[in-house]
């Protein structure tokens, strides 16, 4: 049977999101929920190499909308702002603990063994988390699973839009490589 | 494995492997009990209605004591005035208090070519303008679909109007004669640290850094200009930009109209509510905005209606809908038992409006019982259909996407005799030579490589050659993605 495939978030459906959250309409948070809360995940993984410091994070990003939700302005795209958020709480993160994570195999390993995910998702990971650098693996994941365009992606992360260009393939043929050894 | 089923596949994975969280938010966010707060639209009050700037010219004349080497001693050679026409090639124009010109310097390598050996000194401001231009008409920077002008003027303030229209009326004669119309854009420069500081990091134009300077001192919070990102923008994308943001402006003027290859955003919103069968006054939240997607230059229309939340993107140079999306922006869960995949793709063909038993092209049904709904893909004639459809049978999204017709390109896995020319291979070595400023004759390339993908209707090509360099006499290895619009979505270069 054909798995229902993920869809990018939809700008109109994310503001739209935020101004219930704002106004008090219900099911808003759940919206904004199913829209963005993968790609908020996604990118807080990379960023933490921890699925734990992930999950926590996803959590404070949504509060942090809901809060700012009364004053938000719709200028660009909000998953820009909201990803922002993930990515600055991620840095306080470390600031409190001290510590960029460094993962290894194992440690993925184990901590993947905790969710529900397949074969080819563990390949997947694994190669965005270990073999992307970190400029690669947000690129990656801004643009795949976040729905920005590079244009946006370099603005966000202050590097050319070349750049941005050769990271994103450079990060796709590591990605096409691993899952080629995956199949054979 | 294609580059877009990779993408799909991380977006997958990363979707797999994220723990519904939600209860727990839930629990710390409670809903509100009354309304907050109004978004506010965002407006733009500087209307530049340029689409066709693909040459700049720059004038920036500096009146009232700003010297560059002057010598007192001598008035007629006293500079009183500082002219700099940029339109790719640059060249800058120092005159006296009489407007008559003290010295003339090429800023770049095409303002050499167009320069040359001529003198002019002495000259009358009006005809050295003359003579650049009829250069530049000449060399054929300036051409009919070519022919937009930017002004920057640095002078007193009560200078600046008369200045800016002897200029105009200059320029406007001079093309007129070579039946160009031309759309004249004027702006007073002011003095300012911050586009002085980047015209001399980037070498670029103070006029065009003045445009620049005010995009990033005026983009609001969580915009995605960076002043790296801006410079290799044309200077009709940059006016497309600053349409797009609430930048005031008083010292800005517009004459004549530019010869446009974009359509502009009136005709792309009546574009996209006709399509969806709309009058303006019916809709709410409408904006438009230019954008690129996947390498072709649209105008992403936005509005909603009866509940239907609306994303058309409109071919900025056509005018035709490229994309057509609408979805439920709240509904209600649907009920019922799962329905059969013939049922659900009958719907599917109803909702496109296409007769029932339609032979359709790679359909796939996916259902989610969890939520109840079913995702629909099919293709029909050069359109790709797109829904979300519940089990009560009911539409909740639709998209279709049309797929532009492709040219006459080569097969897959081509190798590409050096002598063997044709479209796909030109627009690339043109593309590269602008972005890279070198010039790739097509015999001096080889180890030609032609990939081409086609994925729910939509083809690319993977391009790989060689070139190399006789003034350096390096090879580089070139790798690039077009798609079938001749458009490069993605170009790296490499030394062997």
């Amino acid at each position: 049977m054909e798995s229902r495939t993920f869809a990018k978030p939809r700008r109109l459906n994310v503001e739209s999101a935020i101004y219930g959250i704002a106004t008090g309409e219900e099911k808003a948070l759940q919206a904004l929920y199913k829209q963005t809360s993968a790609a908020i995940y996604a990118y807080a993984l990379t960023v933490t190499k921890n699925v734990y410091d992930a999950q926590d994070v996803t959590h404070d990003t949504f509060v942090k909308v809901y809060e700012a939700a009364p004053n938000y302005t719709p200028q660009g795209k909000p998953m820009s702002w909201i990803l922002r958020i993930t990515r600055n709480l991620c840095y306080d993160k470390f600031r409190k603990q001290s510590r960029e994570t460094e993962l290894t195999d194992e440690q993925l390993a184990r901590q993947l063994s905790e969710t529900d995910v397949n074969v080819t998702d563990r390949m997947v990971l694994k190669g965005c988390l270990l073999k992307l650098d970190d400029e690669e693996r947000s690129v990656v994941v801004m643009h795949a699973v976040g729905g920005l365009k590079h244009r946006e992606i370099a603005a966000e992360l202050n590097l050319p839009l070349n750049t941005v260009l050769s990271k994103y393939n450079r990060a796709l043929n590591k990605l096409k490589e691993i899952l080629k050894g995956e199949t054979s | 494995m294609k580059k877009k089923k990779i993408e799909q596949q991380v977006a997958q994975s990363f979707s797999n492997a994220q723990p519904d969280i939600y209860n727990s938010v839930a629990a710390d966010c409670p809903t509100r009990a009354a309304a907050v707060a109004k978004p506010k639209n965002t407006t733009w009050g500087w209307k530049i209605a340029t689409c066709a700037l693909s040459l700049l010219l720059v004038v920036a004349i500096v009146f009232g004591g700003v010297m560059l080497g002057r010598n007192s001693n001598v008035p007629n050679e006293a500079v009183a005035a500082s002219v700099t026409l940029d339109v790719n090639p640059s060249v800058s124009i120092q005159i006296n208090s009489n407007r008559r010109v003290v010295k003339v310097e090429a800023l770049n390598k095409d303002g050499l070519i167009i320069v040359g050996g001529k003198d002019f000194k002495g000259v009358q401001l009006e005809l050295a303008v003359d003579a650049i231009i009829g250069s530049m008409l000449r060399h054929n920077y300036i051409r009919a679909d070519a022919n937009s002008v930017l002004v920057s003027v640095d002078s007193k303030q009560s200078e600046y109007n008369d200045l800016v229209n002897l200029i105009s009326d200059e320029i406007t004669v001079e093309l007129k004669g070579q039946e160009i119309s031309v759309n004249v854009v004027a702006q007073w420069i002011r003095s300012s640290d911050a586009a002085s500081a980047l015209a001399a990091q980037y070498g670029i134009s103070l006029g065009k850094a003045q445009l620049i300077t005010k995009i990033l001192d005026n983009a609001p919070e969580g915009s995605t200009y960076t002043a790296e990102n801006l410079v290799p923008l044309t200077v009709n994308e940059l006016m497309l930009l600053m349409q797009n943001l609430d930048i005031p402006s008083d010292v800005l003027s517009q004459s004549g109209s530019a010869n446009d290859p974009f359509v502009g955003s009136d005709v792309a919103k009546a574009s996209a509510l006709e399509r969806a069968g709309l009058a303006e006054q019916a809709v709410t939240r409408l904006t438009c905005q230019i954008d690129n997607d996947d390498g072709l230059m649209v105008y992403e229309v936005e509005f909603v209606c009866d509940g239907w939340e609306y994303e058309i993107n409109v071919n900025a140079r056509t005018g035709e809908v490229v994309k057509f999306e609408k979805e439920l922006a709240h509904h209600t869960a649907p009920v019922g038992e799962r329905p059969t995949r013939e049922r659900v793709l009958a719907v599917a063909l109803e909702k496109a409006g296409l007769p029932e038993g339609t032979d359709v092209t790679s359909s796939q049904v996916a259902f989610d019982d969890k939520d109840k709904e079913c995702e629909v893909k099919f293709s029909y004639n050069g359109t790709l259909y797109e829904m979300e459809i519940g089990y009560d049978l009911e539409l909740i999204s639709y998209q279709e996407k049309t797929v532009p017709v492709l040219p006459e390109l080569p097969s897959e896995n081509q190798w590409l005799n050096p002598s063997v020319d044709n479209e796909l291979v030109r627009a690339l070595l043109e593309f590269l030579n602008k972005k890279y400023g070198i010039d790739i004759a097509l015999e001096n390339t080889h180890g030609w490589e032609i990939e081409k993908e086609t994925e729910h209707g939509r083809t690319t090509y993977d391009i790989e050659f060689k070139w190399r360099d006789y003034s350096t006499h390096y090879i580089f290895e070139f790798e690039c993605e077009m798609d079938s619009n001749m458009n490069v979505l993605s170009y790296e270069r490499e030394r062997a």
